[in-house]
């Protein structure tokens, strides 16, 4: 572990080139963060786009499915548009959480909250209801 | 060039096999629309699956690089990878939530 000590030492020098990665609203605040931590939040992000196909695809999968016996209703093409807006959402918000937490590691401040959580939560609560109940009474 | 792991968490191995593991969920949903837009256009169909392979091929590729340079920078204590990868990703997300909207409203 004394390697890696020396390592989170040095890496926070300035760097002696012009510093040109994108984008410039992460890497132009702050010094390098533990590089542990920056592998860290890369992967958090690549599990959020991981969850914003697998919505895709189940938006996608619902639609299909039910063409193969009857035309789309309503319902169904709601169902679907909702899963693949919350994959939009998913992919918007990995990159906007991923710049946040990159920017407060390079600044040392504390990482910022953000809403996507609880919305990805309460949309796949209610469409999980809403699917219980059309199940049980349809 | 093979390098010792530069740590014991192996922190830039594991972040490699989370984009080769993204990059399968990506082919396996795009594969699954392609599939599914042969009902209604061959053509269509063959194009998306096509590109699908291509962004497959062409992401891994960066992947593939992208740990390559991030293993020397760290043995070298210099700033690791920026965020452009990232974006693409993020991007091609968003063009492929496009297409699903597209094809629930039109089907």
């Amino acid at each position: 572990m004394a390697a890696i000590g020396t390592t989170i030492a040095s890496v926070s020098a300035p760097p002696q080139h012009r510093d040109r990665r994108w984008p410039r609203r992460v890497y132009a605040a702050g010094s390098e963060p533990d590089p542990r931590f920056t592998f860290a939040n890369e992967r958090t992000f690549l599990a959020w786009i991981r969850t914003g196909l697998g919505f895709l695809a189940a938006g996608v999968a619902i639609a299909a499915v039910a063409r193969w016996t009857s035309r789309l209703g309503l319902e169904i093409r709601l169902a679907s548009a909702v899963l693949v807006i919350c994959g939009l959402a998913c992919g918007i918000g990995a990159f906007s959480r991923w710049m946040g937490n990159e920017r407060a590691m390079r600044l040392n401040e504390p990482l910022p909250s953000s809403p996507l959580l609880l919305v990805i939560t309460a949309i796949v609560a209610g469409v999980g209801i809403v699917a219980l109940i059309i199940v049980g009474f349809g | 060039m093979t390098l010792a792991p530069w740590d014991p968490g192996l922190q830039n191995e594991r972040t490699g096999l989370a984009w080769q593991r993204t990059l399968l969920a990506g082919l396996t949903c795009s594969l699954l629309v392609a599939r599914l837009l042969a009902s209604i256009s061959l053509t269509l169909s063959l194009i998306i699956g096509l590109l699908a392979l291509l962004c497959t091929a062409g992401l891994g590729y960066l992947a593939i690089r992208r740990f390559r340079l991030n293993n020397m920078a760290i043995h070298r204590e210099e700033a690791l990878g920026d965020g452009r990868a990232n974006g693409l990703i993020s991007l091609l997300v968003v063009i492929t939530a496009c297409g699903a909207l597209l094809y629930v409203s039109v089907v």
